[in-house]
């Protein structure tokens, strides 16, 4: 670093690293094993007006993500949209995660919503090792997982971790989007897995999840 | 009627007390202090280092303690303890031309620069039981008068270690007449680290190197020997085995300049074997390598031997015999794994035994209709 | 600082460090992404025996927290001596409640079993898994049996399969019986009887599996299509007694076959101890006390 770090720019950490950790895992576990599901993870770390320093984390389930499974082992990209913030210093001192620049090399990768135009620069993995695929964490304007009988949705979810279907929408998602999430699912086992991340809520689409196009009501 | 087996708790709480007290023995006799093992029963403490891969002799006396002397089992509780260790520094590559010797030996010249040291080796005793040993208890009185691990007055053939001026390797002798193979450039990539990332195959020499030196040394022995009667021969000469301390340097982040923390004892062992045709249409000797925590000969020599055999893919020789096959030699070398799984053996199988029957039966029944 | 009664402050919460935990949460996190897919994670040696359940133990370590209610059984019952200790290594480094009562219990360890209770949305099955790679017995080589799950190559499988039935009118596999994951991998149910694979199919509770010898974790998450291999002409089928448990009468579960006496009398009883004496209660309570149950449900 070349840089002198400005701790105001320091996000707090877990209060209990460990238990913490174990919390916010279980959560990201459950949300991953039953995609669609919208889960909160403000009761373990505080988001928007919460910090006690008055330092706003305006993601705080990315961050929570990034403090319970980054670390020296885990290679990290980061979008332009999420290098101007404070993420990656935070990701540097917190996760001591070394940061890369092409997407391929990365294990885990932080954007924005709408900087998802192709899946082509992130590592989906190998035949032999699908295993190697990176995790995009994608923070979102708007995330929620609907009653079966909503009428308007932005995507209906099926396979593995769904009884039988699932209605979720996320907000401003382009066609072109839901498109890349199918084609996705179509490469499987192969494939990226996506943490959608919305201030505190975290939502996960597995490349074992199916997902077909909602229909459009005002959403 | 039948009433199902309860108390398993019971039975492991009585378990535990019966050990502790087969473990001690008779107290009407002095415990053993674990100072007594690292210090009399050295050899066994080298041994649990290598396989536990935690260099630390007085854990590993206790280790040996606490298993009754069963070194597979002082082995597994050293690895246990290993895990919940921290990392918190790498080591720089020992330098093992400046080793402090105490035994230097090759079988491939009758002298060579640095000379031979025989040093502390039961090679040229004759196994024959010493009472003395039984009678007092104690080593012989002139072997007392002998001099100290530290004394710098002693003759030069009785001081245990030579100064460390520096003893080239016969590798590097052979290699400057080019009559021993290169070996491939040294990828610069961080070392490969078994103890934290799982084996996977086809792994790289560095890789198999770190699985040979905690593998179990029976397994590698045998191994190694059935490579000499012909499983996989690969005319093994030894060229050189040198056994003493080197130092164990790290290059702390903050400071930037390498600190020296401590010794090591350390056994290699370099084969020399046939010949091949390389890359640049020269024939040269290969080799294999072997490197063990402590005084280990045997285990090292062994390493060396399943080291070139497993190389068969660098000098296009194919893998017929078992100490030549990668997978075979690197998922079993492993007496941790090994004695654990074969020991899982004890645990109920009831339910699948009974499915077994079950079937068994059914197979019968409709046979006999 | 965590501070919990009956926790052993020598080790950390659950014994594992933290960058080992975080290691195998990411590969836990692969495994459900990938349902029935091995993935590879750095097992370490734990202070029980490889063999033991050192991988259901790490990963019950990677997910268990303080206010988890454990259980932890070895063939279906949880006093056996390795659920034993499995048990009690858990009540010491990570000071937990346990349960032998399956509805309680927010994660189940198992060796050899699935409990007969149905699973719960919610709870998480950990299985102790010795040899976890289903065709290991027909190609021993790792190399070769990767490529052929990358090729989805499971014609050796249904060939292995087919020969017992030309051979022995049957199947020959009475447990680790394998089944086709999400119609993608052929997985290893690790050594359950054949009698519990058709609970591992569509389970509300999230399934995790873990070979700790092998270094390798695999899972299935919730509601997951599990179809045990099978033949048009040969349909799968599990294991059926003529008896019934002697201690509950139930006719529903797996039964152990006990011999009691140097003639070869034998009896049967549940192999799922919670499940029996829940329904030796039943049967104690009087009778009148069961038909007020019943008409109150």
């Amino acid at each position: 670093m070349s840089k002198a770090l400005n701790t105001r720019q320091l996000w707090r950490p877990f209060n209990d690293p460990v238990l913490d950790a174990q919390a916010a895992f279980r959560q990201i576990m459950r949300a991953l094993a039953e995609p669609g599901n919208l889960t909160d993870l403000s009761g373990i770390y505080p988001g928007k007006d919460q910090l006690s320093s008055g330092m706003l984390n305006p993601l705080s389930a990315a961050f929570v993500v990034a403090l319970t499974l980054l670390d020296q082992d885990t290679p990290v990209w980061l979008s332009p949209v999420m290098s101007q913030g404070e993420l990656a210093t935070n990701l540097r001192f917190h996760c001591d995660a070394p940061i890369v620049d092409a997407p391929k090399a990365a294990s885990f990768a932080f954007l924005s919503l709408e900087e998802l135009e192709s899946l082509e620069p992130f590592n989906p993995g190998s035949e032999t090792h699908p295993y190697q695929s990176g995790t995009l964490i994608v923070e979102v304007p708007g995330l929620a997982s609907l009653p079966s009988q909503a009428s308007s949705y932005g995507m209906i979810l099926s396979g593995p971790g769904i009884a039988d279907s699932r209605k979720i929408a996320i907000d401003s998602i382009k066609p072109q989007q839901i498109h890349l999430l199918q084609q996705n699912h179509e490469r499987f086992p192969l494939g990226c897995d996506f943490l959608f991340t919305c201030g505190s809520a975290l939502m996960a689409i597995s490349r074992s999840t199916d997902l077909q196009a909602g229909e459009q009501g005002e959403n | 009627m039948y009433v199902a087996v309860k108390g398993g708790e019971k039975a492991i709480d009585a378990a535990h007390e019966l050990l502790a007290k087969k473990r001690r023995g008779d107290r009407s006799l002095e415990a053993l202090d674990t100072r007594q093992i690292e210090q009399q029963l050295k050899l066994s403490v080298d041994r649990v280092m290598a396989e536990g891969s935690l260099y630390d002799p007085p854990l590993a006396a206790l280790a040996i303690k606490q298993a009754q002397g069963d070194l597979v089992e002082a082995v597994f509780l050293i690895r246990a303890y290993r895990s919940t260790l921290p990392r918190l520094a790498t080591g720089v590559p020992v330098d093992i031309t400046g080793m402090r010797l105490e035994r230097r030996i090759s079988a491939t010249f009758k002298d060579l620069p640095g000379g031979q040291l025989l040093g502390p080796t039961y090679d040229y005793t004759h196994r024959l039981l010493d009472f003395r040993l039984m009678a007092d208890g104690d080593v012989t009185e002139d072997a007392q008068d002998k001099p100290s691990a530290t004394d710098e007055t002693a003759p030069e053939t009785q001081r245990p270690y030579s100064p460390a001026e520096g003893t080239p390797s016969v590798a590097s002798l052979l290699r400057q007449q080019d009559l021993m193979e290169t070996l491939a450039g040294e990828s610069n990539s961080p070392a490969p680290d078994l103890s934290r990332d799982p084996l996977e195959y086809p792994t790289d020499r560095r890789t198999r190197l770190q699985a040979l030196a905690r593998g179990d040394e029976g397994f590698l022995l045998a191994l190694g020997y059935s490579t000499q009667r012909g499983y996989g021969r690969n005319h093994p000469f030894a060229g050189e085995i040198r056994q003493g301390l080197v130092s164990l340097c790290i290059v702390p982040e903050e400071l930037g300049f390498e600190i020296d923390i401590g010794d090591l004892e350390l056994t290699e062992c370099c084969m020399v074997n046939q010949f091949s045709v390389q890359a640049d249409g020269k024939a040269r000797l290969s080799s294999g390598y072997g490197l063990v925590f402590g005084n280990n000969e045997r285990k090292a020599m062994a390493m060396a031997l399943v080291d070139r055999s497993l190389r068969i893919g660098e000098f296009d020789e194919s893998a017929d015999s078992p100490a030549q096959q990668e997978e075979f030699v690197l998922s079993h070398c492993d007496n941790v794994e090994a004695s654990g799984f074969v020991s899982h053996l004890k645990l109920p199988h009831y339910v699948d035994f009974q499915s077994e029957l079950e079937l068994l039966r059914r197979l019968r029944k409709e046979n006999q209709e | 600082m965590t501070d919990r009664p009956g926790q052993d402050e020598a080790y950390n919460f659950a014994y594992l460090d933290e960058q080992t935990k975080r290691m195998i949460r990411r590969a836990i996190l692969k495994g459900i992404a990938i349902p029935g897919c091995q993935i590879p994670f750095g097992g370490r040696e734990m202070p029980l025996p490889y063999g033991w359940g050192t991988g259901g133990i790490q990963v019950t370590a990677s997910i268990l927290g303080p206010d988890d209610c454990l259980k932890v059984i070895d063939q279906g019952a949880d006093d056996t001596t390795n659920a034993v200790s499995i048990r009690r290594f858990f009540e010491r480094t990570a000071g937990i409640r346990s349960t032998l009562i399956t509805e309680e219990a927010d994660v189940i360890q198992t060796r050899h079993r699935i409990p007969e209770t149905p699973l719960k949305a919610g709870q998480t099955l950990v299985y102790q898994v010795p040899i976890p790679e289903p065709l290991r017995f027909i190609e021993p080589s790792e190399t070769a049996t990767r490529r052929m799950h990358a090729l989805e190559d499971y014609g050796v499988m249904h060939l292995k399969l087919y020969e017992d039935i030309a051979r022995y009118g049957h199947v020959s596999t009475a447990y680790a019986y394998p089944v086709m994951v999400n119609q993608r991998y052929v997985m290893d149910p690790s050594p359950i009887p054949k009698f519990d694979n058709p609970k591992l199919h569509m389970s509300p509770a999230l399934q995790l599996f873990g070979a700790g010898r092998e270094k390798r974790l695999y899972a299935l998450p919730p509601y997951t299509r599990v179809e045990s291999l099978d033949f048009e002409d040969f349909p799968f089928e599990v294991q059926k007694w003529d008896e019934q448990c002697a201690l509950c009468g139930a006719t529903d579960s797996f039964l152990d076959e006990v011999i009691t006496d140097d003639e070869g009398s034998r009896l049967f009883v549940c192999s799922d101890t919670d499940y029996c004496q829940k329904r030796q209660k039943r049967l104690t309570q009087s009778s009148s006390e069961v038909r007020k149950e019943e008409l109150a449900s």
